[in-house]
This record gives C-alpha cells, sequence and structure tokens, in this order.
C-alpha cells in the first residue's frame, strides 16, 4: 500500500514476479545438459530424417498385417504358450509372496526378519526380468520354464513389497484387540490382517496377471518361450507384416487382461461376504456365506484351479534340464567369479554412460509427448470424447508393447545404437507417464479453474495458471519414478542391440566370458541401488 | 509414594493385585508410579483422573499390551507382569477387554467379531476355515441377543453406529468368557445416551456373570452412577480409593487440580 508502484525509477515498486535466477540457471543447465547428451547418443538431424524414411518403408512392410493360416497358427501357439506362462508364474509367485510380504511388514515382525525380507525383495527387484531369464535360461535351458521362473522372481519383487506396504498402512486397532484376546500369532493374521488387507491384495493380484501377460511376452525375446520367442524370430525373418499381426494380438490380449482385471477387483473388493443365518431343528445356524456366495467362490477358484492345472500340464518341461538346473546355477555363478573388473574402462565405463543418457534423454522425450496425450486424456480438460478415446487408446498402446519390442522397432528404423534406445524408452513410457498425469490433472481441484474462466482467460492461460501449479508436484514425482523405471529398462536394451551396458552384456555372453557378464551384472546392480538412492531423496525433497 | 495398604489375596482365584507396579517408556519419566491396589469384588471399579495420568497405561498393563518397568500384577497365583508367550496367551483369555474405538475387524462380520473372542481357545485351522465349535457359536448367538443386536449378526462391522460397535465390542470380551474385563474408556466416543446404555451393560455383565469391570472413564458423574468403588488417579499415583460416596470435591481438586472447572 505505501510503496508507490508508479514511482520513476522503480526502486519503490515491490516487483510481483521477481526473476527467479536459481529456476533459470537450471533451465540452461538443463538445455545444455540435453544437447550435451544428444551428442553422446548420435542424434543428429540426418540420421532423424534418414530414420523417417526408413521408418515409413518399415510400415509400409508391415501393412497389411499377416493373417495367412499358418502364421494365424503360430500365433496363437505362441499367445497360450504366453498365456500358460502368466498363469503360473502369477499363481505361484503370488503364493510364494505372501509369506514374503508378511515377514517384511515392519509392525508384526521382529526387525531381523523383515530386514531379511527386505533383502529377499531387494534382489528380486533389482534385475530386470530380461537379465533374470537370460541367467535362468542358462540354468534351465531354452523354453517356457526358463520364462516362469523369471516371472516368478519378477512376481515376489512386485506383490510382496506391495503386501509389506499395505499391511503397515492397516489399522492396529483390531490386532491389539485381537492379541488382548489371547490369539495366537496365525489366527491375529487370519482373523485380523487378512480382512484389512484382502482387497487390496486382489488387486494386485488381478494388476500382476495382468502385467506377467505383457512381460512374458519379454521373456520370449531371450529364449524365455512363448509369443516373444514368436515375435523375435518374425523380426530376425524380416517378417514385418507378421510382426505387426503378433504385436496387435498383445494389445488386444492385454487390453482384455485390463478388463479382467478390473472385473475381478470390482467383484472381490465391493462386494464382501456377509453369510447368512439359518433357523435349524437345534438352533440358528450360522453360515459364512450363502449358497449363492458360496457358488461365486467355489466357481472362481474352480476355474483358477482349472488354468492352473491345463498350464502346469501344457508346458513344455525337459526334466532332465530341470534336475541339472541347481547344479547348472552354481556353475554359472562360479564361472562369474572373480569379476574381470579390466573389463570396465574397455567398455563397460563408455556403456554405462550411454545406458544413463539413454534413460534420461528418454525420459525427457517421453514427458513431452506424454503431455499432450494425458491433456488428451483427462476428462475435465479434454476437448470431446472422441480426443479423450484417441487418447486412452495411445496411453494403452504404447504401454502394452514393451520397450525391448519399440527397441526392435527402432533398431530397424535407426539403425542399431543408443537412438534407438531413446526412442523405444520414450514411447513405452508414454503410457505409464500420461496415465498418472491424466489422473493428476483429473485430481485438480475445480475452483480455481473456474475462477479462471469465469475471468474469461483462454484455455492456455487456464493450463499455465489453473492447472499446472496443481499438478506440478505429481508431474515431478511421475518424472522421476519413470527416469528410475527407465534406468532400469535401458540397462537390458543392448540385448536387442539399442545401446548401453545391455551391448556389453551380450557381447560378454557370446564370447562365454562369465567373469565379464559377471562384471556387467554387479555394474548393473550398483546402478539400480544408486538409482533409488537418488530417486529417494529427491522425492523426499519434492513431497 | 502413596502406600496404600494391600489387601492379602483372598482364596478368589480372579482377584487382581498389583503391587509396586512402575511403567517408564522413557527412562526417569515414569507415567505410573508405584501404583498399589487389588481388585476382586464383583461390579464396577471406575477409575478416573486427567488425560495423560496413566489411566490407558495401567489398563493396558494388565493385559499386556503394555509392558510394566517393575511391580507385579497378580492375577489369582499367576504374576501377568512375568509372562511371555504361551503363557501370556493364555492369561490374556482370562482379562476380556473393551476398547474406546471399539477396535472390530471393521471387514469382518458381526457374528465374525463376536467369536474373535474365542481365538486364544480355538486352534488356527478352526480360525482359517471358520468352522468354531457348535458350542461357540450358540453363545455368540446369545450374547449377541442380550446386547439386543440378535438381528445384526451378519452385518458387517463398518455399518454399525458407534453404539451398536460397543455392544460388539463388549460381546466379543465376554466371549473369552474372563475371570476380570478391562475398559478403556468404552464411552468416550459415544453420545450421553448412548454412554449410559454401555454403562448399564458393563454394569450388567458384572453382575450377571459376577465379576470385576475396570473402568477408565472421563465422565465422572456416569461413573458415580454405575461404580461400586472408585480409583482416582492423578500424575501416576493412586490419590483416592473408596466408594463413590466417599468421594468428595476436595479429592476432585485433587485428583483434576484447580476447581473452576467444578461450577
Amino acid at each position: 500500500m505505501s510503496a508507490h508502484p508508479l514511482s520513476a525509477d522503480g526502486s519503490l515498486r515491490t516487483r510481483a514476479f521477481p526473476p527467479n535466477w536459481p529456476l533459470r540457471f537450471g533451465a540452461m543447465l538443463f538445455i545444455a545438459y540435453v544437447i550435451y547428451a544428444a551428442g553422446i547418443v548420435d542424434v543428429r538431424w540426418e540420421r532423424f530424417v534418414q530414420g523417417l524414411g526408413n521408418g515409413a518403408r518399415f510400415l509400409g512392410r508391415m501393412l497389411p498385417p499377416n493373417l495367412a493360416h499358418d502364421k494365424l497358427q503360430l500365433l496363437a501357439q505362441g499367445m497360450l504358450e504366453s498365456l500358460q506362462i502368466a498363469i503360473i508364474a502369477t499363481g505361484a509367485g503370488v503364493l510364494l509372496a505372501l509369506p514374503v510380504g508378511l515377514c517384511a511388514a515392519r509392525n508384526l515382525m521382529p526387525l531381523p526378519v523383515t530386514v531379511l525380507a527386505r533383502g529377499l525383495i531387494a534382489l528380486c527387484r533389482t534385475f530386470h526380468p530380461v537379465i533374470v531369464a537370460i541367467l535362468f535360461v542358462k540354468a534351465v535351458g531354452f523354453g517356457a520354464l526358463a520364462g516362469v521362473l523369471a516371472l516368478i522372481v519378477a512376481t515376489i519383487g512386485f506383490i510382496a513389497k506391495l503386501i509389506a506396504e499395505a499391511i503397515e498402512e492397516m489399522s492396529m486397532k483390531p490386532i491389539e484387540a485381537l492379541r488382548a484376546a489371547g490369539s495366537p500369532f496365525l489366527s491375529v493374521v487370519i482373523m485380523g490382517v487378512v480382512p484389512q488387507v484382502l482387497p487390496r491384495f486382489i488387486g494386485f493380484a488381478a494388476y500382476q496377471l495382468d502385467s506377467n501377460l505383457r512381460n512374458s511376452a519379454l521373456v520370449g525375446l531371450v529364449g524365455g518361450g512363448g509369443i516373444g520367442a514368436t515375435l523375435f524370430t518374425a523380426f530376425q525373418r524380416f517378417d514385418y507384416d507378421f510382426v505387426l499381426t503378433i504385436i496387435i494380438a498383445i494389445i488386444l490380449a492385454v487390453m482384455a487382461g485390463e478388463i479382467l482385471s478390473a472385473f475381478m477387483r470390482r467383484v472381490y473388493q465391493d462386494e464382501a461376504p456377509s453369510g447368512e443365518v439359518k433357523q435349524s431343528p437345534s438352533g440358528l445356524v450360522w453360515n459364512r456365506f450363502t449358497a449363492a456366495e458360496r457358488g461365486m467362490r467355489l466357481a472362481f477358484w474352480a476355474v483358477a484351479a482349472l488354468a492352473l492345472g491345463w498350464s502346469l500340464q501344457t508346458i513344455e518341461v525337459i526334466p532332465e534340464f530341470l534336475y541339472d538346473a541347481p547344479a547348472q546355477t552354481v556353475d554359472l555363478f562360479a564361472r562369474m567369479w572373480p569379476i574381470d573388473w579390466a573389463y570396465f574402462p574397455k567398455t563397460v565405463q563408455q556403456a554405462l554412460i550411454e545406458t544413463l543418457h539413454t534413460a534420461t534423454l528418454g525420459t525427457i522425450l517421453a514427458i513431452m509427448l506424454a503431455t499432450p496425450v494425458a491433456l488428451m486424456c483427462a476428462r475435465n480438460v479434454s476437448p470431446s470424447a472422441w480426443v479423450n478415446t484417441l487418447g486412452r487408446f495411445i496411453l494403452v498402446a504404447t504401454r502394452s508393447v514393451h520397450t525391448l519390442v519399440w527397441a526392435l522397432f527402432f533398431v530397424a528404423v535407426f539403425g542399431p545404437g543408443a537412438l534407438a534406445g531413446v526412442m523405444a524408452v520414450a514411447v513405452h513410457s508414454i503410457g505409464f507417464t500420461g496415465k498418472f498425469l491424466a489422473e493428476a490433472i483429473e485430481e485438480a481441484k475445480p475452483g480455481p479453474i473456474e475462477a479462471l474462466r469465469a475471468a474469461g482467460a483462454p484455455w492456455r492461460s487456464v493450463l499455465l495458471k489453473g492447472f499446472w501449479p496443481q499438478v506440478k508436484p505429481a508431474f515431478l514425482a511421475v518424472s522421476l519414478f519413470r527416469w528410475d523405471i527407465n534406468v532400469r529398462e535401458s540397462a537390458v536394451l543392448g540385448l536387442v542391440g539399442a545401446g548401453g551396458l545391455g551391448v556389453a552384456l551380450q557381447a560378454a555372453m557370446d564370447n562365454l566370458y562369465w567373469d565379464q557378464v559377471g562384471l556387467v551384472l554387479a555394474v548393473i546392480f550398483a546402478v539400480v541401488v544408486v538409482t533409488e538412492i537418488v530417486t529417494a531423496t529427491l522425492r523426499a525433497k519434492i513431497i | 509414594m502413596s502406600a496404600l495398604p494391600v489387601e492379602e489375596a483372598p482364596g478368589h482365584g480372579r482377584a487382581l493385585v498389583i503391587r509396586n507396579l512402575v511403567k517408564e517408556y522413557r527412562k526417569g519419566q515414569p507415567v505410573l508410579r508405584d501404583i498399589s491396589l487389588s481388585v476382586s469384588e464383583p461390579g464396577i471399579v471406575a477409575i478416573i483422573g486427567p488425560s495423560g495420568t496413566g489411566k490407558s497405561t495401567l489398563i493396558r498393563c494388565i493385559n499386556r499390551l503394555v509392558d510394566p518397568t517393575s511391580g507385579s500384577i497378580m492375577l489369582g497365583r499367576t504374576d501377568l507382569a512375568k509372562l511371555q508367550g504361551e503363557a501370556l496367551r493364555a492369561a490374556r483369555r482370562r482379562l476380556g477387554m473393551v476398547f474406546q474405538e471399539y477396535n472390530l475387524v471393521e471387514r469382518l462380520t458381526v457374528i465374525e467379531n463376536v467369536l474373535c473372542g474365542r481365538l486364544g481357545y480355538v486352534p488356527v485351522w478352526r480360525a482359517w476355515t471358520r468352522r468354531f465349535p457348535e458350542k461357540d457359536i450358540a453363545r455368540a448367538f446369545a450374547l449377541l441377543d442380550s446386547v439386543g443386536l440378535a438381528d445384526f449378526a451378519t452385518r458387517r462391522a463398518d455399518q454399525l453406529s458407534g453404539g451398536q460397535r460397543q455392544r460388539v465390542g463388549i460381546a466379543r470380551a465376554v466371549m473369552q468368557e474372563p475371570d476380570l474385563i478391562l475398559a478403556d474408556e468404552p464411552t468416550s466416543s459415544l453420545d450421553p445416551k448412548t454412554s449410559v446404555e454401555i454403562m448399564e451393560l458393563l454394569a450388567k455383565v458384572g453382575r450377571e456373570r459376577d465379576i470385576p469391570v475396570l473402568v477408565n472413564i472421563h465422565n465422572v458423574a456416569l461413573a458415580r452412577r454405575y461404580a461400586l468403588r472408585m480409583i482416582g488417579m492423578s500424575k501416576g499415583v493412586v490419590v483416592y480409593d473408596g466408594p463413590p460416596s466417599g468421594l468428595q470435591e476436595s479429592h476432585l481438586a485433587e485428583i483434576y487440580g484447580g476447581e473452576g472447572w467444578m461450577e
């Protein structure tokens, strides 16, 4: 009030928007980094233009999708095997994850037990399923079994972590009451913990089935059986029209899986069983479930058991390989030790730098691509139902096709190297990043938006001054989380020629230099641990 | 500090005798300072006192939801303060507990919550399959009937009102066939009318089952109305122990401090 807004020399004027020098400096640093990193991964205009030409030719060869009878038979065979792999991995993985998750819950278990369980979970989560699959292929041979084992490991890591978190977030009050009644530990778990955690658990399990279906396409690329193997063969034979058929089939299967899991969640989460009380000659009788409820549950378990039995029976397991597996695994690790440190300065260091740049540039590009898609998907921003549907389709389609499959595609377009990796990471990340951004936008409070609209602000201003301040924290958190995931993914992209640590890994494996393989695995392990620490620290600062 | 005379435990197996009980959450800062008291008579024994004075800690020490720092808590011939594992669980079955916020398993039905009172007795597989003994189920129905919730057996606990939930909580405690009931602020989350009904119910349980009901309570008037004996606590020590009629304004002033609030 007392400050004179119009004083001539401006000295007294309070400035509403003082320049934010740290921000400007940060932005300049950011641009400098992008230019520098782009140079490292060899992004050049002519390469890009040439790539576009390649891409057009490539797409031309993909269309129309190959629907020949023998191809469809191959497709059905591969999809069926992938489905079986997903079912077994989910069933076995979830069963194993239950005790591990329980042991990791710090509010129920003594400290040493939780430390052990958390170590196991961390170990399962550190390595990308593809790397785990490679190791299992070496241990139990090519085929579906290696894929199943790799996905079981991934399932344990994911589900056990979420179970532990769900248990830690539940109310301790009923637990206290059951303990006060003298219940033994397992009874406390059954009557106190399970009812509280069950709805979320069903959600995780349904999601994991869906995710394993997607990942079973992945383990096939490295010899783990299923549709991935069919896809890889099609790529190697330049059967690009069949590649398109397979990709469409995978997208459809993943969409069907999402619809099924959404249905399962609705049935099991909202309608908790209530049971009935009946009058009988000897007095009142209590049934935990009504006849209809019992029928539904029986049907569910019967279907689940049948699916598992069918999968177990049909899946191809060579018993000799299985018996041999423990010895092979021990042998594998013995050959990795001692690690060949000399390999590091020669090749691995360069590959490591390339991997980090691939992950970072890919994430930046992904955010740039995902933002408009997220705006299309957010119901409170999207201009029409058509745009909304299109946006949602883009999210599902990019997410359903795994980074490694995208990498195969971009290697064909841009040639081998990190550029293909960056593109693969970016395109696959659109689905994940866009989905969370759209949700954040939909959760924005309508009040400030209405106020801006009421003041006659154009839509660009509404986005910038109404939505952006509200979405910013979620935006940063999602970007960070995706970067964390992308570092792991970038480490394996080289297996299909898209640059980074994967190239070094593939080279070492091809030469059977297991001590070098050991080194690459150790480096990946270290990188993943460091990334986790970095993102956890940054996340704590943002939130 | 206060050295009230402790009666020798009578032959009655369910007598609770607390001697020199001390509880420190942080070293050198006792919440309970040398509490000694004995409870053996059936009916409501009300413990009153300001917030943070250790009433809840005292009750929770008795069933060992909180571990006492020193002292003994004899229930009959067992020292609850020394028990561990299996023996502690067996002893806890004899102590029913009613909680301020009911502590029901929200997603289980009313009858399942009542049957939770038997978990200390039945093997794990019976809890898993919900195959509780016929006798237990019949008793659960009888108890639900006696607390006025006969028609609610298959309702989920989260669909009940506060007063109804507390009735389920009481039924669960009685289901244990306890020698003593501990109630930690059972009426603090309830409206005045429901509070009276819950105290009525607790008094009835004590009378009919011939067991003591130890109740932490903030509402002095309500305590006076139902308690046969009142224990006043202040700053971790017992400052009054006697019949409600003997509780004078001077005692209340000592327990709660100041007098302005009594107007």
